[in-house]
């Protein structure tokens, strides 16, 4: 019956994304008419004559009212699935981006299983031995990791693991996964401080609970009585770092992605930016939103499968949104 | 057998907690004595320091900022103080089991109930297949008075008491020969109290275990103990058997304590309360801990510590001046 609902609840979120891809499409079509610049100009270079310009904004179909250029550029999107192509290069965005946007979730899944993958363990050596050195030593990591600029670190790996040791590629997607190692270890700092610091103080307030006391009592041995009752508590805020930080780096990964030369989305959009390369811009935010919004879903059902208390929430939606209009109606 | 006739004594223990750099004496040299199937009941106003005799017993204080710092706590004639961490696990929920004051937060939330008495089972039995804890678990089940179907649901799904029958039906699942019950019935309406008291009572009585009922309800100390100790500021100031303590009640903490339960016979408009409040942990007074609150004090009273004296029925009183108070008293 339970799980009808939560069925139900999937479809309900997925019916909901459309409305925020909508949402998304316009605010970001919208944003890009205000900025300065006329992309004939740009597409043309520094050698058009006014004539050339005139003809190629009509052509682009810039001299037409808001309206007419947002409604093209919805049907175009959402019925023809063509997000059009680049105003520099003429290559087609979709394929651009369908062969870009894996590489940055690859990167951003990697840097993510380091950051707490360590983090979370750090953040419970640190939440079990409060207030002694191995907490200090966690935390100062910690401090260390958010203090350090990726981008510093990142030129320190490549000097110490491509260029001394020669063990990683310094640049570039032609090896792999191990391409993917250099840039997620210098990524990931800010996301594992961040994880540390989360996991200790969601351990330190579980860890004083009741329920531990009483799973101590049944005689649970200390390490069951960590991962077992106190972790499954403690995760709630670290799922809900889980997914803020995903978001954060997926869209924040040019910096890395830079200084590899990596070719991935924030290298695609940053460029695209400079060049006033709107179609390339609308494309890739529409692309990030989609993922993003897939990912808050997979959040939320996360906290379903940790939770029963959050799960029972979800399956009787209907309930709590009753309830929720009736206040104002009774105030 | 000798043994069986002290089957749990504590010896001397004395609890530290550190706090902001000042040291809060909790327990101040406590000595019990229990016997197979018997209950002792631990009576004491809030920070008296019972759940922390209760938890010592155990060894489950919290690890950061407490200590025991001395004292010997012997079961069967073994020194539990003594043992190693892994052999005090195989004790706990097994031989000894605590039942705690608050069932809405004894219970881990994101834990099937069935589960969670299925892990002290796994824990302690031979059979650790998954089957045979399932089984016991949902006997228990049954036994606290709770449909066996229900095994897979999660604390939010019951009531406070049914919590509560839960948290007994872990406590009991291994047949422990020592129960520590801590207030069990505090956070539960009067109703639900009797239920859950009788229950205590009667699977108790099956399976002959010892029990250190943890209370501040007369009440509660009237229909299930047989002895009673008085806490008072870390230590026993009074201790007998039930009828001693209930009817010549002799240090004046305790007198104190039985004149503030309101008399239903008189139309009282006026609760007694025993003027003052509990010494600061952290600044014990040097003689008698309740000096600073009895009417009866005199200088000999907060010199230094007091001994303990039995009174005219032969029960235990921490009192210098019992016999002139019983004068005065009549």
């Amino acid at each position: 019956m339970g799980d009808k609902r939560m069925v139900k609840y999937v479809i309900k979120r997925i019916l909901w994304m459309i409305p925020i891809v909508l949402a998304v499409t316009i605010l970001v079509f919208t944003l890009m008419i205000f900025c300065p610049g006329n992309p004939a100009e740009i597409i043309l270079g520094a050698t058009a004559t006014e004539a050339d310009i005139a003809a190629k904004t009509e052509e682009l179909g810039l001299n037409d009212p808001y309206l007419v250029r947002l409604g093209d550029y919805m049907v175009s999107v959402f019925v023809k699935h063509d997000l059009g192509d680049s105003w520099i290069s003429g290559v087609d965005i979709m394929g651009s981006i369908a062969e870009r946007l894996p590489r940055t979730m690859i990167l951003t899944l990697i840097t993510l299983f380091i950051a707490f993958g360590l983090g979370i363990p750090l953040g419970i050596i640190a939440a079990t031995n409060q207030n002694r050195w191995p907490d200090n030593l966690s935390m100062l990591i910690a401090l260390i990791g958010v203090a350090i600029p990726n981008f510093w670190l990142a030129l320190m790996l490549i000097l110490v693991f491509s260029v001394n040791l020669g063990w990683l590629p310094a640049m570039g997607i032609d090896n792999g996964i191990f391409s993917y190692i250099l840039p997620a270890l210098s990524g990931c700092m800010g996301a594992l401080a961040g994880c540390a610091r989360q996991t200790r103080s969601s351990m330190l307030e579980v860890i004083r609970a009741d329920y531990i006391t009483t799973a101590r009592s049944k005689g649970v041995p200390e390490r069951d009585v960590i991962v077992k009752h106190a972790l499954k508590n403690a995760l709630i805020p670290i799922i809900t770092l889980f997914g803020s930080t995903f978001g954060h780096l997926l869209g924040g990964m040019m910096i890395i992605e830079t200084v590899f030369s990596l070719p991935g989305m924030g290298t695609y959009i940053i460029g695209a930016v400079n060049n006033r390369d709107y179609p390339i811009v609308q494309g890739g935010t529409i692309f990030l939103a989609i993922t993003f919004s897939l990912c808050m879903l997979a959040v939320d059902l996360l906290y379903a499968a940790v939770d029963p208390r959050i799960k029972a929430q979800y399956a009787s939606n209907k309930k709590v949104k009753k309830t929720k209009k009736e206040v104002p109606a009774n105030a | 057998m000798s043994e069986n006739k002290e089957f749990l004594s504590v010896k001397d223990l004395v609890v530290e907690y550190m706090s902001d750099g000042q040291v809060v004496h909790a327990v101040n040299g406590v000595s019990l004595k229990l016997e197979r199937g018997k209950t002792l009941g631990l009576v004491g106003e809030t920070g008296a320091g019972k759940t922390t005799i209760a938890k010592s017993i155990l060894q489950i204080l919290p690890d950061v900022g407490c200590r025991i710092a001395g004292g010997e706590v012997h079961l069967d004639g073994e020194d539990l103080l003594k043992l190693p961490e892994h052999e005090m696990r195989k004790i706990r929920g097994n031989k000894i089991s605590m039942i705690f004051q608050d069932p809405m937060t004894a219970l881990n939330p994101v834990q099937r109930v069935g589960d969670q008495i299925a892990e002290v089972v796994r824990l302690h039995s031979d059979d650790k297949s998954h089957a045979h804890c399932e089984k016991r678990a949902k006997e228990m089940l049954e036994i606290v008075g709770i449909p066996a179907e229900r095994y897979y649901e999660y604390p939010h799904q019951f009531s406070g008491g049914m919590k509560q029958r839960v948290v007994i039906a872990i406590a009991l699942a291994c047949n422990p020969d020592l129960l520590l019950a801590d207030e069990p019935t505090t956070a539960l309406d009067v109703t639900i109290q009797a239920q859950v008291l009788d229950l205590i009572a009667e699977l108790r009585e099956k399976y002959n275990t010892a029990m250190l009922l943890i209370t501040h309800d007369m009440g509660v100390v009237a229909q299930v103990c047989d002895d009673v100790a008085v806490i008072y500021a870390g230590n026993i100031v009074e201790y007998g058997t039930k009828e001693q303590i209930f009817d010549h009640p002799t240090h004046p903490y305790t007198v104190g304590l039985f004149g503030a339960i309101p008399s239903m016979s008189e139309d009282e408009e006026w609760l007694h309360p025993i003027d003052g409040l509990p010494p600061d942990p952290t600044d014990l007074p040097q003689g008698c801990a309740f000096a600073p609150r009895c009417k009866y004090a005199t200088d000999e009273c907060r010199k230094g510590p007091i001994a303990v004296y039995k009174t005219a029925d032969g029960h235990d009183c921490r009192c210098c001046n019992m016999n002139k108070i019983a004068e005065q008293e009549g």
